[in-house]
Formats: structure tokens, C-alpha cells, sequence
């Protein structure tokens, strides 16, 4: 079972974004790089993919500037056995051109799983895995909480959430591209055997601009900005009747909601 | 009526943390040399070793695949790094001589600076102590400093392992092997998650102790070969916070006196100190003995209505506290007599603050810290090219000559009773300090004794404190948010304490603790017990050195400094 892992190296959290002062973009200099927590989960579904198979191999493939490789090494840490690093640096990809690149390397490796992140928690635009998925003419099903391979390893058993508690089943054939949500299991710690192991495991190193072949994002940014700060709340105390009418009338016209 | 924190012994056995090597070798990882702490101690020996390993392949081929691994429980290096700071560069002098003063990471050279003596409404100039000169020295943030020394570190080919506890000690036949790591993946009772990994056992030649102030093995060490010191060690607590400001602070400011009481009966002393970091940014913060008598001390609440004096609310004003800009931990206090009785066990080194090496009046550690780790570094690795057996006591122990020989051994002696002076209230203390320095030690002489913190009597006063106004000032749940703590809430307890305390002690612990760890619980029989909230806990030690004891918990746990 050959499986890969698109994973992105996004900021933590818990950082405070900081725009730069000519709005170009955000100020990079305070931020913590994280693996895109979703793309975590991805990367311990698949190797327990690769644990209930008892071979194969993880693949770890990440578009982004040399930085990123920390986070790589994290996942090579966690049992990942490579990585191929797509260096963009100098160039700004949008979620499209990062597909083409993407979709670009995968099929030189014939793998029969890819698993993505339901979405990156910096740009949250939930765009790169489908865009794959479109490229190379493969099933993709968005989101997923859990993964179980067939007997005959030609299939999987996917189960989606949708709204309201339901749960949608599917069973989708190989080679297929899977976006992980906050699943059943949480990612495993990296063991320290591991993070030893992790800094000689190979890492591949490809570049962005040689896979675009002159393909240009769709998307130009103009501007950005900080969400406004968001205001105090409001108590209101009272008889219940009184709260109730004030706080109906509050909704109406200060929130506008109702 | 006598109420010691110490009558109250934590439920902690030094030999729960002690262990042989464990027999499932894959759960054995060699490395040459171990040292646990990515602080500016086991940096700098990391650092020297690796330089030393350079000029010499074939003993660095001898230390295996990974020849300097460094533990670090952290989330990176950095993380629980706390200190004023002041440093005195002469370390780093020697160990990069190739780098310039403008290289190293320090906001910059202390240009002017004033000590003050306080009360409530005013401020009194006072001549700058000799020990507390600090020309030729750089302001800095220690957090960062850790940052700078680790990618030093690592591209000296050092391997760093963050998020990674020392959690026991490896010792067999009397000689410290190296270390076990903390398991991860618990949950509150102790089971196993899904997600859970074990420790592994740390196999090393030599093993560096440099856990800073209260290190759970270095304690655990100490204890277990009995090489205590003549003194007891004993701790101050520091609270310190990082704020923006509006204008520039143009010098170094320490105070003495208020918000602290002289008397003998609060045995109250510390002091105060504010920074500048660069033009818009300052430290500042309150240190205060924990040989205070009050259980209604909270020096974290003590620090905020000190914000509020003249002289501190001039240099906040139209400022803000940075958001991850709060913080708080121990300094180990005791000196020259709370030194341990060696510095290196069969096996083992013990470096900077985890052996005590900071210089009470003067106000400095981390040159020394440095310096220890440098000559760690230097014995070990004459031991390797003279092909010596570090399992024995004889050889490491020319660290301990080494030690002896520096200017660390000469400032620490010195002033070894200038700390203790002050057990009898401020004015004598003062009066003593000042013959002692006149005298570099002569006068008196001799050996002050000092209790240990948890054996200082306790009485419940009634302190009142400011309300916080969450500008200025700000409650402890605040503070402990601003220290980027994000422990993971599910784990085993590893604060070690006895819950069922009296009043004052129970009184003592909550006031003390600056990130509300401790609070009152009444169980359904009706006993008061002390609660613990242990993923609230920054890791200050205040609560080792007042009667209880601080575990390593899970690996990342606690703060996540940047700007400390």
C-alpha cells in the first residue's frame, strides 16, 4: 500500500497575525510553523493504513519554502518513511496552482491513497485536495472521520459527517483522494527512536517553478486586513420579563438579526 | 502556634525516581553525551563540546550516531527560559570569539542605571551597590537567548529533543547511566490513551544535570548520592512581565524596599527591577525571598500594585503589556554554602542554576551557568581523549577543581552570607551586606545558617492587594493565560502535595502560587483539602522550595515564553 500525505506547514494556532505594515500580506517574523492540524490526522490515518496492511509505504509531499521541512520531519518523526518538498520559493502559488503542481508529481508515484487535511487553518480556502482530485480525474470524498481498506485492498470504506449527525458511507475505488477531519484517533506522538530516525529519512527535493509549465494563479491578492476587534458582550440584568423585551428589541435593532 | 509547610511532607519518594536500565533493548537509545536542559547551561556545553568534538573525529566517532543530545521539556528551547535580564557577555566572549558583541542576541549595553529606595508614595535615589554595577553588561531576554544558543547548537551538529521530560534518573552500581524520558499520552488517572508513547531510556556516557532552578533529577540526584550542601537551598520567586511602552526607558532601574515590609517579622526581602528591551519594550519585575512568614503574600499580586508606584506607573503609561509578556520563576538563593557538597557524580555533572551557581547581590546566574557548562564540556572531553572511565567518581571530579578554580568559585564565596544576612530583617542585613563587601567576605566570615523556606514559620495576615483594572493590572488566571501555558488538560497530576494541609499553609500555597494552581475544596465529609489545577502550572518551583514537589509533567507542557 503506497500512501501519500499532502501536508502543509501553516502557523500555530494560537499565534497572533500580524499584518505587514503595507498590507502585502502577513508579517512572518513572531510566527510558530506547525503542521496543518487536519493534515495531522492525515498523517496518522495513514500510517495506520500502512500498520493494518503490514507494508507500504508513507510519502509525505508538501508544497511550500524550505521551512516547511521541520514540519516534514515531524511526520517522518511520527513513522512517515519520505518526503518529497515541491520548493516554491519565490513564488506565490494560489490553491489552483498548487493543485497543478501537485497533481503533477503524484501520478510519477502511483500511489493508491492520498490523504489531505479537510482544509489548511491558515487560508481555510478547502480547494487544493478537490483541485487534485479534478486534474488527475480521481474520487475525492470531503470530509472524512473514518478510513477502512477492503479484503481485497482495491477499495476503501469511507464515513463523511453531514449535518444534523448523519452520517454519509461510502465505499470508493483506488486510487482516490481522501480529506481528513478531526477523526476517531488522534495523531500519535513522535517517538523519541523516531525523531532520531526522522532527521536521516530522504527527503526529495523538487521545484515548483519547473512542474508549473506556465501555469499562473487565478487568485491575486489586493489587500489584507484584520478582522475588526470584536466588541464587549452586554448583560442584561432585570425582571425576566423585562430582560426578555429588551433583549428582543436589542436583536432587532442594534443586531439587526431578528 | 508553629505552622511549617515541611510538617506536611509531599507524598514523593526520591527512589520512585531512581531506576536500572530498563532490559527491552529497543527501549534503550545510545547517545555520547546527554545532557537534559536546553537552557543557557546545557546549551553552552553542548556547544563547547561539539566544538571540542570538531578538532578531534575520531572521539566524536566513538560517541555513536547522535554524540550530543540535549532534553529539553519545553515545547521548543526557549520556552521555560525566565530571567530579568542583565547578562555579563564574558561567556559568550569565549565561546564564540569569532562573533561580535553586535552578534550576540542581546537588546543592548546597559547604558545608565539607578537603585532606589521605595516607599508607598516616593522614591529615594540610592549610591549603586558595587556588587550591582552592571557596566559592560547587556539587556536581554533570556527566552531569546535560548532560541539563539539552540540553532547554534544544532548547526553544530548538537541534536535538540523539545517537548521531551527527564523523568528518572538511570543508575546502576552507583553510577548515573543516563536518564529515562517521560511518557506521554496519559490521561488523568494514569491509563494509557490511544495516542500513548512511552518513555525510552537515555543511554549515555555522561549525562549533564542542567535543569536550572529546581531540576527534578538534579534534586533527585542530590538526594539519592546524599551529597546535600552545609545550607540548605533555598529560593526566591520572581514574577516578571514584558510590556510595550511608549517612550523609551533609558536605564536600569532596581528598587528595594516597598512594596516589601522590613521588619523582621514578615522576613520579607527581594526587590525589584525594570529593563529596557531596545526603544519600545521593557522588563520588569518582583522578586521576593520565600523565606517570608506571611501566608497572604502574593508576589504576583504584590508585583501589580507595585506597577501602580510613581516611579513603574511613569514608564508603563500609554504602554501595554505584551500578550504573551507575563511569566514567573524561582531563583535559587543560597549561595556558597547551599552549593552541593560535589559537582559531579560517577557518571554525572551538575551545571548553573540546578547547582546553584547565581550571585544573590549581584544578580546574576547566567555567566556562570555558561561558564559551568563550559567546563563540563572541557572535562569531558579531556576524559575521552585521555581515554578515561567517566563511570568513575576520580574522573569527572576535575570538574569540581575546575569549578573551584573560576571566577564562579571566587564572586560565590565572596558574598556567601550576604543572602542570609538578611534572615534578621532588612537594616542589619543591609548593614552586614555592606561590611561584607567592603571586606569581599572577610567580615564577618564564617558560615551564616539558613533554614530551608518550607521550615520558615507561617502566620496568616490579612495583605490586601489592588483590583486589577486589566490595563495596569491583572488577575492571576490573566497572567497565566499571557504565559502562552496551553498544557494539555487530560494528564497525571504532577505536583506532589499533601491535600490535607492546616489554614495557614493551605493559605500560604494558594497566595504564593502565580498561577492559581491551589485552590480550597470541601470534601462531601466536610474537610477542607487542597485542590490542585496542575495544568494552570508554569513550572515556577515556588511550591518545591515551600513544602511540596514539582514532577516533570508531560513533555510541552507549561509556558511557552518568547519575550522572558
Amino acid at each position: 500500500m503506497k500512501i501519500a500525505v499532502l501536508l502543509k506547514q501553516t502557523p500555530d494556532t494560537e499565534t497572533k497575525i500580524k499584518i505587514k505594515s503595507d498590507a502585502s500580506g502577513v508579517d512572518e517574523t513572531d510566527i510558530k510553523w506547525i503542521i496543518n492540524t487536519y493534515d495531522e490526522y492525515a498523517v496518522e490515518e495513514a500510517l495506520r493504513l500502512k500498520e493494518a496492511v503490514g507494508t507500504g509505504e508513507v510519502v509525505i509531499v508538501t508544497a511550500g519554502i524550505k521551512r516547511a521541512v521541520e514540519s516534514m520531519r515531524q511526520a517522518l518523526a511520527m513513522g512517515a518513511d519520505r518526503g518529497i518538498l515541491i520548493d516554491t520559493e519565490g513564488l506565490t502559488l494560489d490553491s489552483y496552482t498548487a493543485a497543478v503542481i501537485l497533481a503533477k508529481v503524484l501520478p510519477n508515484e502511483k500511489f493508491d491513497i492520498v490523504l489531505a487535511g479537510k482544509q489548511a487553518v491558515d487560508d481555510d480556502c478547502v480547494q487544493v485536495a478537490h483541485g487534485v482530485a479534478t486534474l488527475l480525474d480521481w474520487p475525492c470524498v470531503w470530509p472524512i472521520e473514518h478510513i477502512e481498506l477492503s479484503g481485497d485492498k482495491k477499495s476503501v470504506m469511507v464515513v463523511r459527517p453531514v449535518s444534523g449527525g448523519t452520517k454519509e458511507v461510502f465505499e470508493v475505488g483506488l486510487p482516490t483522494i481522501l480529506c481528513c477531519d478531526k477523526g476517531e484517533h488522534d495523531p500519535r506522538y513522535a517517538s523519541l527512536p523516531g525523531i532520531m530516525k526522522a532527521k536521516t529519512k530522504p527527503i526529495q527535493e523538487l521545484k515548483a517553478a519547473d512542474l508549473l509549465a506556465g501555469e499562473t494563479p487565478k487568485v491575486k491578492w489586493v489587500n489584507f486586513s484584520l478582522p475588526p476587534d470584536r466588541q464587549a458582550g452586554k448583560i442584561l440584568k432585570g425582571e425576566p420579563e423585562q430582560v426578555c423585551a429588551e433583549l428582543v428589541k436589542l436583536l432587532r435593532e442594534e443586531a439587526k438579526v431578528i | 502556634m508553629n505552622d511549617t509547610p515541611s510538617q506536611y511532607p509531599p507524598p514523593f519518594q526520591v527512589s520512585d525516581y531512581v531506576t536500572k536500565l530498563t532490559s527491552t533493548p529497543d527501549k534503550q537509545l545510545p547517545v555520547g553525551v546527554l545532557i537534559v536542559g536546553a537552557g543557557p547551561a546545557g546549551l553552552a556545553a553542548a556547544i563547547r563540546l561539539s566544538q571540542l568534538l570538531e578538532t578531534a573525529p575520531e572521539i566524536k566517532q566513538s560517541l555513536g550516531d547522535f554524540p550530543i543530545a540535549v532534553l529539553e521539556k519545553g515545547k521548543y528551547p526557549g520556552a521555560h527560559l525566565l530571567s530579568g535580564a542583565v547578562i555579563n557577555p564574558i561567556a559568550f566572549r569565549k565561546l564564540f570569539p569569532n562573533l561580535k558583541e553586535s552578534d550576540f542576541p542581546f537588546y543592548g549595553p546597559v547604558e545608565k542605571e539607578s537603585v532606589y529606595f521605595l516607599t508607598a508614595k516616593n522614591s529615594f535615589p540610592i549610591p549603586v551597590p558595587p556588587t550591582m554595577k552592571n557596566h559592560g553588561n547587556f539587556a536581554a531576554s533570556l527566552s531569546k537567548v535560548g532560541g539563539w544558543l539552540a540553532k547554534k547548537a544544532e548547526s553544530a551538529g548538537v541534536t535538540i529533543l523539545p517537548e521531551t521530560t527527564g523523568s528518572k534518573l538511570l543508575v546502576e552500581d552507583g553510577v548515573v547511566r543516563g536518564v529515562r524520558t517521560g511518557d506521554k499520552g496519559r490521561d488523568r488517572n494514569g491509563s494509557p490513551l490511544s495516542n500513548f508513547e512511552e518513555g525510552v531510556d537515555m543511554v549515555a556516557q555522561a549525562t549533564i544535570l542542567a535543569e536550572g532552578t529546581q531540576g527534578h533529577l538534579t534534586q533527585t540526584a542530590i538526594e539519592h548520592f546524599k551529597i546535600k550542601g552545609p545550607n540548605p537551598q533555598i529560593y526566591a520567586l520572581g514574577v516578571k512581565e514584558v510590556w510595550e511602552v511608549a517612550k523609551p526607558l533609558d536605564r536600569v532601574i532596581h528598587t528595594m524596599g516597598w512594596p516589601l515590609r522590613l521588619g523582621k517579622k514578615y522576613g520579607e526581602f527581594g526587590g525589584s527591577f525594570a529593563y529596557p528591551l531596545g526603544k519600545d519594550k521593557a522588563s520588569l519585575g518582583l522578586v521576593v525571598g520565600l523565606d517570608y512568614h506571611d501566608a497572604s503574600l502574593s508576589v504576583h499580586d504584590l508585583f501589580q500594585e507595585m506597577k501602580c508606584h510613581p516611579i513603574f506607573r511613569k514608564i508603563l503609561e500609554g504602554g501595554k503589556r505584551l500578550d504573551k509578556g507575563w511569566g514567573a520563576k524561582t531563583i535559587p538563593e543560597g549561595g556558597f554554602y547551599a552549593l552541593p557538597k560535589r559537582l559531579s557524580l560517577p557518571g554525572a555533572l551538575l551545571l548553573g542554576d540546578a547547582a546553584g551557581f547565581v550571585n544573590v547581590p549581584a544578580l546574576k546566574g547566567i555567566h556562570y551557568a555558561m561558564w559551568s557548562g563550559m567546563l563540563a564540556a572541557e572535562t569531558i572531553f579531556e576524559a575521552l581523549r585521555g581515554k578515561k572511565d567517566l563511570k568513575s567518581a576520580e574522573t569527572l571530579k576535575s570538574y569540581d577543581t575546575a569549578v573551584q578554580k573560576s571566577f564562579i568559585w571566587k564572586d560565590l564565596y565572596q558574598v556567601r552570607n550576604m543572602r542570609q544576612a538578611f534572615q534578621w530583617g532588612f537594616v542589619p542585613g543591609g548593614i552586614l551586606a555592606g561590611m561584607m563587601t567592603v571586606t569581599k567576605g572577610l567580615f564577618p566570615g564564617g558560615q551564616f545558617r539558613a533554614k530551608a523556606d518550607s521550615e520558615q514559620t507561617l502566620f496568616l495576615g490579612n495583605k490586601k492587594y489592588v483590583k486589577p483594572d486589566n490595563k495596569y493590572t491583572f488577575d492571576k488566571l490573566s497572567s497565566t493565560y499571557a504565559s502562552g501555558n496551553r498544557s494539555r488538560d487530560s494528564q497525571p497530576n504532577h505536583i506532589k502535595i499533601s491535600q490535607d494541609v492546616s489554614e495557614v499553609v493551605g493559605e500560604a500555597w494558594i497566595h504564593m502560587c502565580p498561577a492559581n494552581v491551589y485552590e480550597w475544596h470541601t470534601t462531601p465529609e466536610g474537610k477542607k483539602q487542597i485542590q490542585l489545577n496542575p495544568s494552570n502550572c508554569i513550572h515556577c518551583g515556588a511550591i518545591t522550595a515551600k513544602g511540596g514537589r514539582l514532577t516533570p509533567p508531560e513533555g510541552g507542557s507549561g509556558p511557552e515564553y518568547t519575550e522572558m
